[in-house]
C-alpha cells in the first residue's frame, strides 16, 4: 500500500493575533502546500503575507507579542519545534529588500553563505556554488561586491543562495516589489526554471501577479485573515472578487474593460481569442492635438548634473513642463528619474546649465508655504511629524476642522490613522497619506517618485483620480514611474530616460505606440494582432 | 575560481591590528597615545571614500568640540590658568584642561576612523564569522552592526535631501533644530527597519550554527604578518628603556605615527575588493 503523501506545509485552524494592538491577523486559517506545487499568494496591504512567510520559514520568533492558536506544520511536524539547521537545509527564503539581505563581501561568498553555516566541507561548497552560478548565469559576477550590483542582479544572487542550500521548498516574500518591470517579468521565469530542473516546491507571496500567474499552478488570495480563494490561475482570474479587489492582471483587465467575457493570462492567449473574435478596428491616433499652452513652470536648459563619485551624468538639453499637464518620466532603475526630480525641486544643483522655476503663486493653497510638493520614492523621507494629524495640520495651520480637510481624510480612509505615528503605518498607508497631503497642498508643481508602488489596486485607481484633479486645478505634475499603464491612463506627455538622457519625448499615446516594452497592454495586443 | 579573501588580510591578523592599536591608544599616556592616534588617522583616512570622509569629518568635528568643551568646562586641573570666573561657582579655566580635552577628542576620533575603515580591510562577514565561532550571539550582533553602518551612511544621504526640502519652509532656528532631530531619528528608524530584514536573512541562512566551515579557508599570506607586526612593534618599542637608545628616544613618536601604515607597504591591492 503506498505511503500517504504528507503535505510540505499544512496550516490548520490557525489564529494569530497581536493582543497589544487588539488586532487579529489570521482567523481560523487553513492552507496546504503539496510537493511540487508552485503557489502564488496575493493580498491587500497589511493582510499578513510577510507574517505568514515568516511563520512558514520558522523565523516568527517574536512570540511575546503574539498569540498563536492552531498548527503550522512542515512535513507533518510543527515548525516551531524543528531544529534550525534542519529548517535551513530544507527551506530557502527570500525577502523584499535584496540589499538588506546581502551579507557577504563577494557574490561567490554570498551564494556559499548558508552552506558554510550548515558546515558543509569546502570542496562540496565550491562545487555547488559553481553549479548554481552556471545555472543562474552568474559566473561573471562571482568576484563582485553584491552591494554594487543592481537590484535585479542582487535578487538573482539571493535566489541562487537560497537554492544552493534549500533542498525542498522556497518561500519568497514579495521578491519583485523592488525590481523594475523588465527584471520583474524575467524573475518568475527563473523560478520556473529552477522548479523544473531542481524539483523544488515554491511559495511566492506577491502582489505583482502579472508575471507570476502564467507560470504558477495555484493562485490564492489572502483576505480578511483567511485564504479566500485557492484556485488554478485560469479559474482564479475569472473570479469577480479578484476584479473587485483590483488584483486582475493587466491583460484580463483590458478584456473586462472592453466588456468581453474572456480572461486570458498571457498575450498569446489574448491574441488567439481575438483572432477568432476580433475587436473593433483600431483607429490609430495620428492627429496630435495641441492643447492650449499654459505658462511654463519648469524649464531645463542644457542641464548637466554629475556625481563626483561615479560616472553617472544627467544631461537634459531642453525640457519644459507646463502648468496643468501631467508628464510621465519612464525608464528603468538607475535611468536618472529620481535625480531629475531632485534637480527640478532644487534639492540638487546642476553642475552646468540652468533650471528656471516659474511657479505662479495664484495656484497655491494660501495656507501652504511651498510651491512644490514632493512625494519621495520612500514615503518616510517626507514624514517627519509625530502623527498623521500633525502631517495634515502642517498643511492647514489655521484650522484643522475644515469641511475640505474632513472630506480628504474620509476620501483616503485616514480617520483611524490620525493619532498614529506616520512611521508606524504600512507602506500603502504612508503612500495614501502623502497623496492626501498633496491634494491638500494643491501645489503649483507636484513631483511624484513612484507614488503608486506601494498602493493596492483600490488606492491605485484613486491615485489616478487625484492626479487628474490636481492637473485640472492647474498643478503641473512630474511623475517618475516604471508603470506604463499608469502613464497611459493619466499622462499628457511621456519622456523615456536612459542613463540620464532623454531618448524619447512626446505625447504619451505616441510614445507608447512606438514602444516595444514601454507600451501599454492595449498596444501590445493590437501590435500582436497586426502581425 | 577566484578567492576574494586573497586580497584581504587573514581575519585574525586584521582583528589583532584593530585590537592592538585601539589598546595602545586607550592605555598609553598622552604623547604616545597622540602619536598612535595620528598614525591611525593617517592609516584610516585614505581608505575612506570622499563621501565617507565628509560624513566622518562632520561627526568628528562635532565630537571634537563636545569632548574638548566638556574637559574645558568641567576639568579644573592644571597650572596655566587662562581665566577665572566667580559665578555661579568660583573656578579657574586652565590651558591644561583644554589640551587634555583635545587629546581625548583626538583619541576618540582615531578609534572612530579606525572603526569606520575596518570594512575596507576586514570584510564584515569574515570579521563577524571569526567572532561568531567563539561567541555566536556576539558575532551576530557584530555582523548586524557592520552590515548596518554602510546603510546608515546611504540613508543619511536620503535624510539630508529630505532635510533640504523641508528646511526652507520654516525659518525659525528652534524649528530647524527640532526638524534635524526628527529627521535623524527617522534615519535611525529606517536603518533599524533594514536591520530587521538583515537579521531575518541571517536567521533563515543559518548564521551562528556550529560547526561552521568556509568555502575558502582564509590563507595566511606572509604580507599579513605586517598587520600583526604593526601593533606588536609599537608595544615592543614602548617597553624598551628608551634613554639607553638615543636614536629611538628622539624619533620614538615619529616611528609610532608611521607604524599603523606599515601594512600598506605590502601591496596596494590589499585594500581593494
Amino acid at each position: 500500500m503506498p505511503k500517504p503523501i504528507t503535505p510540505i506545509f499544512q496550516i490548520q485552524n490557525l489564529t494569530l493575533s497581536f493582543p497589544a494592538k487588539n488586532l487579529t491577523l489570521f482567523h481560523n486559517l487553513d492552507f496546504c502546500v503539496h510537493e511540487g506545487d508552485f503557489v502564488l499568494i496575493c493580498g491587500t496591504n497589511g493582510s499578513g503575507k510577510s507574517t505568514l512567510a515568516r511563520l512558514l520559514t520558522g523565523s516568527l520568533d517574536d512570540t511575546s507579542h503574539l498569540q498563536i492558536q492552531g498548527k503550522a506544520l512542515y512535513r507533518g511536524k510543527e515548525i516551531p519545534s524543528l531544529d534550525r539547521r534542519y529548517l535551513c537545509s530544507k527551506i530557502g527564503a527570500i525577502w523584499q529588500n535584496p540589499y538588506a539581505q546581502s551579507l557577504a563581501s563577494s557574490v561567490e561568498l554570498e551564494i556559499a553563505f548558508t552552506l558554510e553555516n550548515l558546515g558543509l566541507p569546502p570542496e562540496k561548497i565550491r562545487r555547488r556554488v559553481a553549479e548554481i552560478a552556471a545555472i543562474f548565469g552568474l559566473e561573471n559576477l562571482l568576484e563582485k561586491n553584491p552591494r554594487k550590483l543592481s537590484g535585479g542582479e542582487l535578487q538573482k544572487v539571493m535566489l541562487a543562495s537560497a537554492v544552493t542550500s534549500a533542498s525542498d521548498v522556497l518561500v519568497l516574500d514579495e521578491p519583485l516589489s523592488r525590481l523594475d518591470p523588465p527584471t520583474a517579468n524575467l524573475f518568475p521565469l527563473l523560478l520556473e526554471k529552477i522548479r523544473n530542473e531542481l524539483g523544488l516546491t515554491i511559495l511566492i507571496f506577491e502582489n505583482r501577479i502579472d508575471p507570476c500567474l502564467p507560470i504558477v499552478n495555484r493562485a490564492a488570495l489572502l483576505h480578511h485573515g483567511k485564504i479566500c480563494l485557492d484556485l488554478p490561475p485560469a479559474i482564479f482570474v475569472q473570479n469577480p472578487q479578484i476584479h473587485h479587489l483590483g488584483f486582475s492582471p493587466k491583460i484580463a483587465s483590458w478584456f473586462a474593460q472592453n466588456n468581453r467575457p474572456e480572461r486570458p493570462l498571457t498575450l498569446p492567449d489574448a491574441v488567439a481569442i481575438l483572432r477568432n473574435n476580433p475587436p473593433p478596428p483600431y483607429q490609430k491616433n495620428t492627429h496630435i492635438p495641441q492643447p492650449p499652452r499654459k505658462p511654463k513652470v519648469l524649464t531645463f536648459q542644457n542641464v548637466i548634473y554629475s556625481k563626483k563619485e561615479d560616472s553617472f551624468v544627467i544631461n537634459i538639453k531642453d525640457l519644459s513642463i507646463y502648468s496643468g499637464e501631467i508628464v510621465a518620466i519612464l525608464g528603468s532603475n538607475g535611468a536618472g528619474k529620481t535625480t531629475l526630480l531632485l534637480l527640478a525641486l532644487g534639492i540638487l544643483e546642476p553642475t552646468s546649465g540652468k533650471i528656471h522655476r516659474n511657479f505662479p503663486s495664484t495656484l497655491l493653497n494660501e495656507n501652504f508655504p511651498t510651491k512644490a510638493f514632493w512625494i519621495p520614492q520612500e514615503p518616510e523621507d517626507a514624514l517627519w511629524q509625530d502623527s498623521v494629524r500633525s502631517v495634515l495640520e502642517t498643511l492647514t495651520p489655521n484650522s484643522f476642522d475644515t469641511p475640505h480637510l474632513s472630506q480628504i481624510i474620509s476620501r483616503f480612509s485616514l480617520q483611524n490613522l490620525l493619532p498614529l505615528h506616520p512611521r508606524n503605518l504600512s507602506g500603502g498607508e504612508k503612500a495614501r497619506l502623502l497623496l492626501a497631503s498633496a491634494l491638500l497642498a494643491q501645489p503649483a508643481v507636484l513631483l511624484a517618485d513612484e507614488p503608486t508602488r506601494e498602493l493596492d489596486p483600490r488606492w491605485y485607481s484613486e491615485a489616478q483620480n487625484l492626479f487628474r484633479e490636481l492637473a485640472a486645478a492647474g498643478s503641473a505634475i512630474l511623475l517618475a514611474t516604471e508603470d506604463t499603464e499608469l502613464a497611459a491612463a493619466i499622462a499628457d506627455r511621456a519622456i523615456i530616460l536612459q542613463r540620464g538622457k532623454i531618448i524619447a519625448s512626446g505625447p504619451t499615446h505616441q510614445i507608447l505606440d512606438d514602444g516595444i516594452f514601454y507600451t501599454s497592454v492595449e498596444n501590445r495586443i493590437r501590435k500582436s494582432l497586426e502581425k | 575560481m577566484a578567492n576574494s579573501f586573497k586580497y584581504t588580510p587573514h581575519p585574525l591578523a586584521g582583528l589583532s591590528f584593530l585590537a592592538g592599536w585601539c589598546g595602545i591608544i586607550l592605555s598609553t599616556p598622552p604623547p604616545t597615545a597622540l602619536a598612535a592616534s595620528i598614525g591611525c588617522l593617517l592609516f584610516a583616512i585614505p581608505s575612506l571614500s570622499p563621501r565617507q570622509l565628509r560624513s566622518a569629518l562632520l561627526a568628528a568635528s562635532i565630537f571634537f568640540v563636545i569632548i574638548t568643551s566638556f574637559h574645558f568646562l568641567f576639568d579644573t586641573r592644571g597650572k596655566t590658568i587662562l581665566f577665572h570666573i566667580s559665578w555661579p561657582i568660583s573656578r579657574p579655566f586652565t590651558l591644561d584642561s583644554l589640551q587634555q580635552g583635545s587629546i581625548q577628542a583626538t583619541k576618540f576620533l582615531a578609534i572612530l576612523a579606525l572603526g569606520s575603515s575596518t570594512p575596507k580591510f576586514i570584510p564584515p562577514d569574515s570579521l563577524a564569522r571569526s567572532i561568531a565561532i567563539l561567541f555566536p550571539k556576539f558575532g551576530t550582533l557584530i555582523f548586524l552592526t557592520l552590515a548596518t553602518l554602510p546603510r546608515l551612511l546611504s540613508n543619511s544621504e536620503r535624510i539630508l535631501l529630505a532635510y533640504k526640502f523641508c528646511l526652507p519652509h520654516h525659518p525659525l532656528t528652534s524649528f530647524r533644530i527640532l526638524l534635524s532631530t526628527k529627521l535623524w531619528l527617522a534615519l535611525l528608524d529606517q536603518t533599524l527597519a533594514d536591520a530587521v530584514q538583515t537579521s531575518l536573512s541571517l536567521h533563515c541562512r543559518g548564521f551562528g550554527l556550529s560547526p561552521r566551515t568556509s568555502a575558502y579557508p582564509p590563507p595566511f599570506h606572509p604580507s599579513h604578518f605586517l598587520f600583526l607586526i604593526s601593533p606588536l612593534l609599537a608595544i615592543s618599542l614602548l617597553l624598551i628603556p628608551l634613554p639607553k637608545i638615543q636614536f629611538l628616544d628622539k624619533f620614538i613618536y615619529l616611528i609610532i605615527t608611521l607604524l599603523p601604515s606599515l601594512p600598506k607597504l605590502s601591496s596596494s591591492h590589499t585594500f581593494t575588493h
